[in-house]
């Protein structure tokens, strides 16, 4: 399954702060993907170092993505709205300069629309509009000359629009929102930011089996394999995102999403972005976390496979001889605690006597130390 | 209360002014710069001991026109709130008029980068309009914008003239006026000093906006 991960920004931790640079620490921590966040005004000086940052992801396997503006209202009035697109056009016309796979926009809030087949309708209508812009800004053939030294721009498929869930529930963007119209739009594709959908749905990311609804539903409604996600940890309260936190202080875990894509995720092409306050700790966090998914599942299909040929062997049904070795654990576990008992009993007793005599070793354990404190 | 905040070595900062009203007040304030640098920008900030420093903290405070500063200190920033997320510090932003205003793009531009990080950012009056400008928003939204789009906790300012401090944060909108004028470091500092004694809710936080009598 390719699985890319990287965080939402230049890497806190990198003492430079151009993309470059970023992307430079980035690919030393292990990681493979960027997001580079356009929420203000891109300044003609940004230009040169997109330039840099696209050739350098061109001549490697690093994934470059986009981040349009925060302050979207695409379902506003007339002028919010144009205003708003000001803005994505310009977030577009540098994502093709950084050779952008994902481009990824926020809606905004529902404005005069009640939430429904009306907004969504008028969603899909302005993003089919968007991926029209994208392909003309993209591989213009008069341009080619121009752009001679950016392959990418005739060469590669355009950047996909990314149509991002919401945290709020005030926000157009449910899950079913972005499914359904990034399955009437060609050339969108729905980004699954987790917090926000764990926030939205009153903490519902739990389980492993919870990421295999969410996938399946995404499977069932847009019918695509490439996946866009966002991942950070997540403060809320009546349905409502109220502050990014990292993982480990968020009830939203990613434990069960990487064991999610460890074990059935091998259909998807999906990259996932951490957008915490923590953003490239994070992401490892989240790359270390899946690889251990990952070992543990192979571990589980070693034993299963060498309990299937030991079976053959000796001509024991494989369930039986599962049933066998989980009597023969079992026992084991209980001798062994048994054991325990007695062995705990010894190094309380040396404890004392060690004390006694002033030779303390250095390492001591706590059960140790409160032995000498019931002594004394 | 332990307050920690990271300002210039020559202490005429607004850091610096938040931290000795703090001080006043009665609050144990730590003012982290590196020792014997004359030359702020060049300092080196592998010297600086945030885990330390920063234990036990409930505040980190920093100012926006320190990453205008030069690369080390700017790093130095950075790093500090990095680690107050670690130690569970909550960080305060100010973000105020640089020197030299037309710089201001840029010191905001920092603080968005780090917007996920901050807990309580304070936007100084007279830095209001511009960044509005800026981000290309209506002044009188730009408070609750900013919390609703960087959901940042609490997004607040004062105006001294009136007396006035607005407050955004996740329950709504606080106005409170405060009974006598003050300066906005001493409205700051006094608010962060009763924030987390004033109990929850919006009560709590208009009890801990009206504290600012010294």
């Amino acid at each position: 399954m390719p699985l890319k991960l990287g965080p939402a920004g230049v890497p806190l931790s990198c003492k430079g702060r151009t993309i470059v640079e970023g992307m430079d620490d980035i690919t030393v921590l292990g990681l493979d993907a960027m997001e580079v966040q356009t929420v203000r005004t891109i300044q003609p000086q940004h230009f040169d170092q997109y330039w840099q940052a696209g050739v350098l992801s061109w001549n490697s396997d690093f994934e470059m993505n986009m981040h349009g503006p925060y302050y979207a209202e695409l379902l506003g009035s007339k002028r919010e709205r144009n205003r708003t697109l000001t803005k994505m056009e310009t977030s577009l016309q540098a994502g093709k300069i950084i050779n952008a796979r994902h481009l990824t926009f926020h809606v905004g809030p529902y404005g005069e629309y009640q939430p429904g087949p009306a907004a969504n309708e008028q969603v899909a209508n302005v993003l089919s509009g968007v991926v029209d812009r994208v392909r003309e800004v993209w591989g213009d053939a008069e341009e080619e000359e121009d752009y001679a030294a950016f392959p990418w721009v005739h060469e590669a498929e355009p950047s996909l629009v990314g149509v991002e869930t919401s945290g709020r529930q005030e926000l157009w963007g449910t899950v079913e929102e972005v499914l359904e119209v990034c399955n009437h739009v060609e050339g969108t594709v729905p980004v699954l930011n987790m917090g926000h959908i764990h926030a939205r749905g009153h903490g519902r990311m739990k389980t492993s089996e919870d990421y295999a609804e969410l996938f399946d539903q995404a499977r069932e409604t847009y019918g695509g394999s490439t996946f866009y996600c966002h991942f950070a940890g997540v403060e809320h309260r009546m349905g409502n995102a109220l502050h990014y936190t990292q993982i480990k202080k968020s009830d939203l875990k990613f434990e069960p999403f990487a064991e999610y894509l460890a074990e059935e995720g091998d259909w998807m092409d999906i990259t996932i972005i951490s957008d915490s306050p923590l953003l490239e700790h994070d992401a490892m966090y989240m790359l270390q976390h899946y690889d251990k998914a990952r070992q543990r599942l192979l571990e589980i299909r070693a034993r299963d496979e060498r309990r299937a040929k030991l079976a053959a062997q000796t001509g024991i049904d494989p369930e039986e001889l599962k049933r066998k070795e989980e009597e023969a654990a079992a026992a084991r576990k209980a001798q062994l605690s048994g054991g325990k008992v007695t062995e705990a009993k010894k190094p309380a007793k040396k404890a004392s006597s060690k004390s006694s005599t002033g030779k303390g070793g250095k390492m001591m354990s706590f059960d140790e130390k409160k032995g000498e404190d019931d002594v004394f | 209360m332990r307050i920690v905040g990271f300002g210039h070595p020559d202490r005429n900062d607004w850091v610096s002014a938040v931290l000795s009203t703090a001080a006043e007040i009665g609050a144990s304030p730590t003012h982290i710069s590196p020792e014997g640098v004359s030359d702020f920008a060049a300092m080196d900030q592998g010297t600086l001991e945030w885990r330390g420093a920063l234990d036990s903290a409930h505040w980190l405070v920093n100012s926006s026109s320190t990453v205008l500063e030069g690369g080390a200190p700017r790093s130095a920033w950075g790093a500090s709130m990095s680690f107050a997320e670690l130690e569970g510090s909550r960080s305060v932003m100010i973000v105020e008029m640089p020197e030299c205003p037309e710089r201001l793009a840029e010191a905001w531009g920092a603080v968005i980068e780090r917007i996920r990080q901050i807990h309580l950012l304070f936007i100084e009056h007279s830095a209001l309009g511009a960044i509005a400008e800026i981000e290309g928003i209506e002044p009188e939204s730009l408070l609750s914008s900013i919390r609703y789009k960087g959901l940042v906790p609490i997004v607040c300012s004062y105006e001294p003239e009136e007396r006035r401090a607005c407050i955004e944060h996740a329950l709504g909108s606080t106005e409170v006026l405060t009974s006598k004028r003050m300066g906005s470091e001493s409205w700051l500092a006094a608010f962060l000093c009763e924030l987390p004694l004033s109990g929850p809710g919006i009560v709590g936080l208009e009890k801990a906006a009206r504290a600012g009598i010294i």
